[in-house]
């Protein structure tokens, strides 16, 4: 379908599918389309109530020769609204078709949508329009290029005047009162496959590129959920074999329930994809991998079959291009490539994903019945990473000349905490930590002219790093300057003396410190760190370094 | 990177100036007590000392019991002169800031050195004087008409005795004496300059 290009123009093939991202092969039977679904985390408490409508649209022949004809729009559409009306399984309270040819007139698919419209809408409603046919790019009146749908009446040389913008009809969805709305664009806007571009159009995409190329209409949809039978760049199929649309007859056949994936009892938009996607991929050998792409996710309340009879096993999931081609692990065993999702026993779970050999992320999840999780989240947190850690310090802080332990003040042993926040300063640059730590021991000081004198010793630090940290996997580097108000006290109890002398000081110094992280969360770190201060010993000033050394374990949220 | 504005540099600033207060003084650490009694004192004549700190002296109460404050913390001998005929050395190594006890000292019988001054002309020199270097045994007036001065009890050790008197040079001998003994030495004092005709 959208492959039918003109066999005289190989370049605009060539220009599709190498510069422009289309539709995949050109050849007869090809499609393109979409699924959009809206989400309202809000109201997922209430989520799967409400009624169920459809407008199904195939077009099979156009006015214009330049739209070569379809074989199985119409049908895709009739079969998907028969499975969609069954009560045993769409349980749709309506379901309009649109395949005739006075019903597929551009003036009739917005009456249609004027109709869907105007109709009382539960918020929980769900709403699916599906639309099979052409698709292209055109420029809008502001001489922007904008996607068109292709109606029976579109004439080629007047796409802008005679097509349905698709700014248009999502436009029109998004008047619904429903706030669960479905749309699937079986089409596509390359030129390739489904899609014929005027010759204008074709110009200046080729002179500008792919980059200006408008991004799939999942992309631009604000929360939305859409789910298509290809990928940006691939050619949708019909195949006689089937009599369908290949991913389309994959869909109708997930709506059955074969696709319930976590036994809840429904079948949501997102498994019947995952169903149509693995079975179209497995079908066309790979040449054709429906995706799907998720804007707002935590949920997916959109039931197209079924009703829920039970919470369902916890799932995870992953409709993000960029984990495209993504192995997802559970527990050390393959579950699945992504995108998509799987349904997992409840329980610790720890995920892995994998590509090529290599390990992108893990952690140790706990999944419960009927939660959903969305590994970009999850993804989300480990690339950026947490932003602050808390550790717990110990550690001994102490002179670094050997003189002044001795006869000064011995290491005292330290406990402490602190919190560093990554990132803080300079555009996400520098570090910035704070630490408090305080100690005290019993040693003894060991004069020249005192002998051995037992002192009991005290201090209290409280520092203040800014400075770079640097990852390479586990292993950590930060360092930086600090601040530290440091106090020490000593105290003799003596035959003699009884007496406590206090010191105060706010000087600057130097930390470093070497961490290795421990799954997502925990985070073993070595610190060093430098103080020079001068200290006041029997009336004269020593300009003298403190050092401390910490091992810290610390939480990474 | 770009010049940073943020006003924590000011604070970290402000902060590294405020500088510091307080501080430790070891001084007390440096010097210790030493308390003890002394068996058999004769509380008339009976003092402490330290041994190179003749400054350092107290004299006994009634049952011999002494305490020593201030000496060093370091290895020191006492001097200790029990009665008119006993004297001891005992070393103890004082603590700071703390007070140490020797315990009970039983001093033995001590050395007398009977010193014999003359004029290298053979007359008795005038005001002739004789101190034990380290002790409290100091500015010992010789008896003009003899030239002779009994210096004791002595514990048993080296001593170095320093005698001098009037525009006569000043002399010192290192005499070892042991316990009991007594001991006679003859001192020959050259005319001539006194230097500085005091009594050190």
């Amino acid at each position: 379908m959208c492959a039918l290009i003109r066999s005289g123009l190989p370049w605009v093939l060539w220009l599709a599918l190498v510069s422009l991202s289309a539709c995949g092969g050109v050849r007869a039977g090809e499609k393109g389309k979409a699924v959009k679904v809206r989400l309202d985390p809000a109201r997922l408490a209430s989520a799967h109530e409400g009624e169920r409508h459809a407008l199904l649209i195939g077009i099979d022949q156009y006015d214009d020769d330049s739209w070569n004809d379809l074989r199985y729009p119409g049908k895709d559409a009739e079969d998907l609204a028969r499975v969609l009306a069954d009560p045993r399984r769409g349980g749709f309270r309506s379901v309009t078709v649109l395949t005739r040819p006075e019903q597929t007139t551009r003036a009739g698919v917005l009456e249609a949508l004027r109709a869907l419209e105007a109709r009382a809408w539960n918020p929980r409603d769900v709403v699916v329009v599906y639309v099979s046919g052409h698709g292209t790019l055109a420029r809008d009146a502001r001489g922007e290029l904008q996607r068109y749908l292709v109606m029976r009446d579109t004439r080629f040389r007047d796409v802008q005047g005679t097509g349905l913008e698709m700014a248009a009809l999502e436009q029109a969805l998004e008047r619904l009162g429903s706030l669960r709305r479905v749309l699937v664009l079986a089409t596509c806007h390359s030129g390739t496959g489904k899609s014929l571009l005027p010759p204008s159009v074709r110009s200046e995409l080729e002179r500008t590129k792919a980059a200006f190329l408008p991004r799939p209409l999942e992309e631009d949809s604000r929360a939305s959920l859409v789910l298509s039978a290809s990928d940006w760049g691939e050619a949708a199929r019909e195949d006689d074999a089937l009599g369908n649309d290949i991913y389309t007859h994959f869909f109708v056949q997930a709506l059955d329930g074969r696709a319930d994936r976590n036994r809840d009892g429904a079948v949501s938009a997102t498994e019947a994809h995952d169903w149509a996607r693995r079975h179209t991929w497995t079908y066309t050998q790979g040449r054709q991998r429906p995706s799907v792409r998720m804007t707002e996710v935590g949920a997916d309340p959109v039931l197209l079959s079924g009703a829920l009879s039970q919470p369902g096993q916890p799932e995870v999931f992953s409709y993000s291009p960029r984990l495209e081609g993504f192995t997802l692990k559970v527990d050390g065993v393959d579950a699945g490539e992504l995108p998509g999702g799987v349904a997992l026993p409840e329980g610790n779970r720890r995920l892995g994903l994998h590509k090529g050999g290599e390990l992108l992320w893990e952690d140790t999840v706990v999944l419960k019945p009927g939660e959903r999780r969305a590994l970009d989240s999850m993804l989300r947190e480990h690339t950026e990473g947490p932003r602050r850690t808390v550790s717990l310090d110990l550690g001994v802080l102490g002179f670094l000349d050997a003189r002044s332990r001795r006869e000064v003040l011995p290491r005292t042993l330290m406990t402490g905490a602190g919190v560093r926040w990554r990132g803080l300063l300079l555009e996400q640059r520098l570090d910035v930590g704070v630490d408090l730590a305080m100690g005290q021991g019993r040693q003894a000081l060991r004069l020249d002219v005192g002998g051995t004198v037992p002192v009991r010793h005290r201090a209290v630090m409280l520092g203040v790093t800014v400075g770079p940290s640097w990852e390479w996997g586990r292993l950590g580097v930060s360092t930086g300057p600090r601040v530290a108000a440091l106090w020490m006290e000593r105290s003799f109890q003596l035959d003699l003396l009884n007496q406590d002398e206090r010191y105060f000081t706010v000087w600057p110094g130097w930390m470093a410190g070497v961490s290795w992280r421990l799954g997502t969360r925990w985070v073993l770190e070595a610190k060093g760190q430098l103080l020079w201060a001068y200290v006041p010993v029997d009336g004269r000033t020593r300009a003298v370094g403190f050092g401390g050394f910490w091992l810290s374990g610390g939480y990474r949220f | 990177m770009r010049a940073p504005r943020q006003p924590w540099l000011l604070g970290m600033a402000l902060l590294a100036v405020t500088g510091a207060c307080g501080g430790f003084n070891n001084g007390p650490l440096g010097e210790g007590s030493v308390r003890g009694r002394i068996l058999d004192a004769d509380v008339d004549v009976a003092w402490v000392s330290v041994f190179g700190e003749s400054e350092l002296m107290t004299g006994v109460s009634s049952d011999g019991r002494f305490e020593l404050e201030g000496v060093p913390a370091r290895t020191v001998e006492l001097f200790v002169l029990a009665s008119r005929t006993r004297a001891a050395r005992v070393q103890v190594v004082p603590r700071g800031a703390r007070i140490i006890d020797v315990g009970d000292i039983d001093a033995p019988p001590g050395a007398f050195i009977t010193v014999q001054l003359r004029s290298d002309d053979g007359s008795v020199p005038e005001e002739g004087e004789v101190e034990v270097e380290d002790t409290p045994f100091d500015d010992l007036p010789v008896d003009p008409a003899t030239g002779e001065l009994r210096v004791g009890p002595l514990p048993a050790g080296c001593y170095v005795l320093e005698v001098d008197a009037k525009e006569h040079a000043q002399k010192e001998e290192q005499v070892c004496v042991r316990e009991g003994e007594e001991r006679r030495l003859e001192v020959v004092l050259s005319r001539g300059d006194d230097d500085d005709g005091d009594d050190d």
